[in-house]
């Protein structure tokens, strides 16, 4: 799928949710907003993402390292008076920005845990024996479990996302290198 | 509601790992109450709402669903003491009964690993069970050691209430469900600038430093509205509030250490159970002066 097809796709889907129209501009979401609050709007501003989005031209926000910043506390969507789900907004424009191999690496580091032990945080041995000092039983350990994810993620996008993640990875890692043996030479 | 007698009990991975004296304070609050529980075999991550979710959505709801199709086998509902899971499990139950389509897209999903998501099962918050099954009045019955000289703020944590189209706990702006439990204790709570905003945990995983900066403000705003601990139900905020906390008020003016208690704890207190048996010696930052003081027969 093109990417212009994608945020066409996701433009019918958050106007099938609400009435994106009916963004009246009122800024409420970014006085909502913590980070907003702290870094500056000029820094982080959710309207501008609902706003870029409705006019086709969140392609832009893709490559920022902004669009990770939401703490999805959903302040923005509870506030709005219009009942806009800028939060659920930005999770879509990261799905999409992931599907391009953009991610931030705790982010991935984490989901690919999760997919080998089933845990963000996988059992470990001196947590049980911690849990021993306190009179707890140990972390149980289902192995199957972890198969059911890797399935889940083979029949979704998942998959494919996390292996273009490490491919872009590696093609900007060896770009890095280029550039550093030409400096060298 | 499939059965209130015993609960399929779902811990998530934070408390059983980094925090296991919250599972102890609960273990010691159902023992108090008779509340039944039973693990389960089977379960696995929620998945944490901050990370799986913003990589890929759909895969997110198909784990959460396959989890709700354990306890729902196993004709359970779930009980969850951790924010994250609630938020993820609940918000993918409900998600999935207003949208038929996508209870049918996801349940092909979750054929392939032999699940079926059908839909009655229930999820609750450990601090809804205690607010609404157990009950304030009841609560408040049982203290034998009422912890009248604590002023504490509190803190909710985001995925208790918001979205509240899918949570539907508390009022999402103003809740006071834990400001009145506290109360019932004894004690006083005090509110606080900001309250209501994000402990900082939501942004650690593209900005650590961001994440501490708000954790910071948030220390700082509730010791100057006169709170000398804080009391938290969420896991992840504990992280914040506690672990690391220390590198939160590096830059503050005042960097007088506030100690954090998991309610449960504080519960326990006030039930009269010993300090001994709760492992405060976990924390990071020292509870001893506020124990000297609500519990002064007892050292630990």
């Amino acid at each position: 799928m093109k990417l212009d097809e994608h945020l066409e796709e996701i433009s019918i889907k958050l106007a099938k949710r609400v009435d994106t129209k009916s963004c009246f501009a009122c800024g409420t979401c970014v006085a909502a907003c913590p980070v907003s609050r702290l870094i500056g709007s000029d820094n982080y501003h959710p309207r501008r993402v609902v706003k870029a989005t409705l006019e086709g031209e969140a392609t832009r926000l893709l490559e920022e390292p902004a669009l990770w910043f939401c703490t999805s506390c959903h302040a923005c969507l509870e506030h709005c008076p219009q009942k806009v789900p800028v939060s659920e907004l930005i999770q879509d424009l990261q799905n999409l920005a992931s599907s391009l191999g953009i991610t931030p690496d705790d982010i991935v580091s984490e989901v690919e845990n999760i997919l080998t032990s089933g845990w963000a945080l996988a059992p470990s041995e001196q947590a049980n024996k911690t849990r021993e000092k306190l009179g707890l039983q140990p972390i149980p350990i289902d192995e199957r479990s972890s198969n059911d994810l890797q399935t889940i993620a083979k029949v979704t996008e998942l998959l494919k996302r996390l292996d273009t993640i490490k491919q872009r990875k590696l093609k900007e890692a060896e770009t890095q290198n280029a550039i550093e043996e030409e400096g060298e030479a | 509601m499939i059965t209130n007698s015993t609960w399929a009990l779902y811990w998530g991975c934070v408390i059983p790992n980094r925090l296991p004296y919250m599972e102890l304070a609960i273990r010691e609050t159902f023992r108090h109450f008779d509340i039944q529980g039973e693990e389960i075999k089977g379960f696995t991550c929620c998945p944490n709402p901050l990370t799986l979710p913003r990589i890929d959505h759909q895969a997110a709801m198909a784990i959460s669903a396959r989890n709700l199709a354990i306890a729902e086998k196993k004709g359970m509902d779930i009980l969850t003491p951790c924010n994250g899971c609630f938020e993820a499990l609940k918000g993918t139950a409900k998600c999935l009964q207003k949208d038929k389509q996508l209870h049918t897209e996801i349940n092909a999903i979750l054929a392939k690993t032999g699940h079926e998501y059908k839909g009655p099962v229930k999820v609750k918050h450990f601090i809804q069970l205690l607010f609404e099954d157990i009950g304030l009045g009841v609560i408040a019955d049982s203290v034998t050691h009422p912890l009248t000289d604590l002023t504490a703020a509190v803190h909710v944590g985001c995925h208790l209430l918001r979205p509240s189209n899918l949570l539907n706990v508390d009022d999402a702006q103003r809740p006071t469900i834990l400001h009145q439990l506290v109360r019932a204790l004894g004690a006083k709570t005090v509110q606080f600038l900001d309250e209501m905003d994000c402990c900082g945990y939501g942004t650690r995983p593209a900005d650590r430093e961001m994440a501490l900066k708000m954790t910071g403000i948030k220390l700082e705003n509730m010791k100057r509205a006169g709170a000398e601990a804080l009391v938290v139900i969420c896991p992840a905020c504990t992280l914040q509030f506690d672990l690391m906390q220390r590198l939160a008020l590096r830059d503050a003016e005042d960097k007088t250490p506030i100690p954090v208690f998991y309610y449960p704890e504080l519960l326990n207190l006030a039930l009269g159970t010993n300090p001994d048996q709760l492992g405060f010696n976990l924390h990071r930052v020292r509870v001893d002066s506020i124990l000297n003081k609500l519990v002064p027969h007892v050292t630990p």
